[in-house]
């Protein structure tokens, strides 16, 4: 009996807890579809995270100003924002961070005598998982 | 009947599909009660999530049982390894309290089956400060270290993929997964937990009702969600619970609340679902 034909309905339970030799290899082999989509999953996840964000010459430029403001994009819920803040946070020489949700600008301010690079907030963001629009170093 | 349940089914999938390719302009990270949603905490972050479900069940024709209610806690952790891809582990405990045939009340505690499970993005747009559209598939396995009775004694993979969009104070979740019974059979608590493969297919929608606008002031937001949870199992079985929900966020936890109600209970090898409450905490660390 089939569904549309979509899946096979099996009603009564005794098909259940007898199921076929047959039934039970072949599932054994369908398990192996699961192993090769984590695989991929994780090849996968790597892959795109393409080790971090793309660096450039002006990521390894030290900010000499006492902060900067990110515009950053894609930050629709306060949880979720919160994790620009904690990845920002982490950065060596980070003492504050500001989110304004509304129009996507976080501002970072750095401890005296900080060394912070545009590449570290940057990276910072990108570990976040949300995009970094613009960069605005006074 | 069944045929033509199952055929409306599809329709209802095939529509819900439709409505979040036409919403998926621009979307993020607003999650619902039940319904999975393509976000993830970042790298090397952890999100902690428990929900308690309270769920009143009919009849079981299997059996013969009058009807039960189960109070199913599920607690899930997750961690960011790397921007897109995340690993998350589940421990569902059950409690159940079941009304026998001949009146007297039996009371069961123990394990469902634990999952573990990774979830990968690979597309992501962020078209402004809130608006995004984001999918992510993820997949993973359910092993036998179920107790109680609660267990299957089989190790069933499963895999689905989840859409989110958020435009403004919209959000939208459409998510569809596939969890193969590869033999085992537990006592049934949940819907999928049955003998058969199970196919879930989830709606979420969710409006934010405060603050209106976000500024830099925001550090909470309240939100109302519909749901429309379903089930189907490939013994025949189909349940679709429709229910709304309200969820508070803050910047490190979220606290939630739902009830689901059935629309579709075209169920005849488990017991039916006439209510399901669920609320919920979740923490950012």
């Amino acid at each position: 009996m089939t569904n549309s034909g979509l899946f096979p309905v099996r009603h009564g339970v005794s098909y259940i807890k007898h199921k076929p030799e047959g039934v039970r290899i072949m599932k054994n082999q369908i398990l192996l579809v699961p192993c090769i989509t984590m695989i991929a999953l994780v090849v996968g996840g790597c892959a795109t995270t393409g080790g971090e964000a793309r660096t450039s010459a002006d990521d390894a430029e030290v900010i000499t100003a006492t902060g900067a403001t990110l515009v950053v994009h894609g930050m629709s819920c306060p949880l979720c924002a919160n994790n620009v803040d904690k990845q920002l946070l982490d950065v060596p020489g980070v003492s504050d961070v500001l989110v304004d949700m509304g129009t996507g600008e976080v501002k970072v301010s750095f401890a005296p005598d900080a060394t912070v690079t545009r590449g570290q907030l940057v990276r910072a963001v990108d570990r976040s998982g949300f995009t970094l629009a613009e960069v605005r170093v006074p | 009947v069944r045929a033509r349940n199952a055929t409306c089914m599809v329709r209802l999938c095939g529509m819900s599909a439709l409505l979040a390719v036409l919403l998926s302009a621009p979307v993020h990270a607003q999650e619902a009660t039940n319904t999975p949603a393509a976000t993830q905490p970042s790298v090397g972050k952890w999100y902690l999530r428990e929900k308690v479900q309270v769920v009143g069940l009919g009849k079981d024709p299997e059996t013969g049982d009058r009807g039960a209610r189960k109070v199913i806690s599920t607690t899930t952790l997750t961690r960011g390894l790397t921007r897109n891809l995340s690993a998350s582990v589940e421990l569902p405990v059950t409690h159940s309290t079941e009304k026998k045939a001949d009146g007297a009340s039996e009371r069961g505690l123990g394990l469902n089956d634990p999952s573990v499970s990774l979830k990968w993005r690979p597309y992501q747009r962020d078209l402004s400060p809130v608006d995004s559209v984001r999918l992510a598939l993820y997949g993973g396995l359910e092993l036998p270290a179920g107790s109680g009775g609660f267990g299957s004694n089989s190790v069933d993979p499963f895999a689905g993929a989840v859409l989110t969009a958020i435009l403004g104070r919209h959000g939208f979740n459409q998510s569809i997964s596939y969890k193969l019974n590869t033999g085992g059979r537990s006592a049934g608590s949940r819907p999928g937990d049955g003998p058969g493969d199970a196919l879930r297919y989830d709606t979420a929608y969710l409006y934010r009702v405060f603050p209106a606008v976000y500024s830099a002031e925001t550090t909470a937001a309240t939100y109302l969600t519909l749901e429309m949870n379903g089930q189907y199992e490939t013994n025949g079985d189909n349940e679709i619970l429709l229910g709304p929900g309200i969820l508070y966020e803050a910047r490190t936890y979220a606290l939630e609340a739902s009830a689901g109600f059935p629309v579709v209970r075209d169920v005849q090898d488990r017991a039916k679902t006439d209510l399901a409450v669920t609320l919920g905490f979740r923490l950012l660390f």
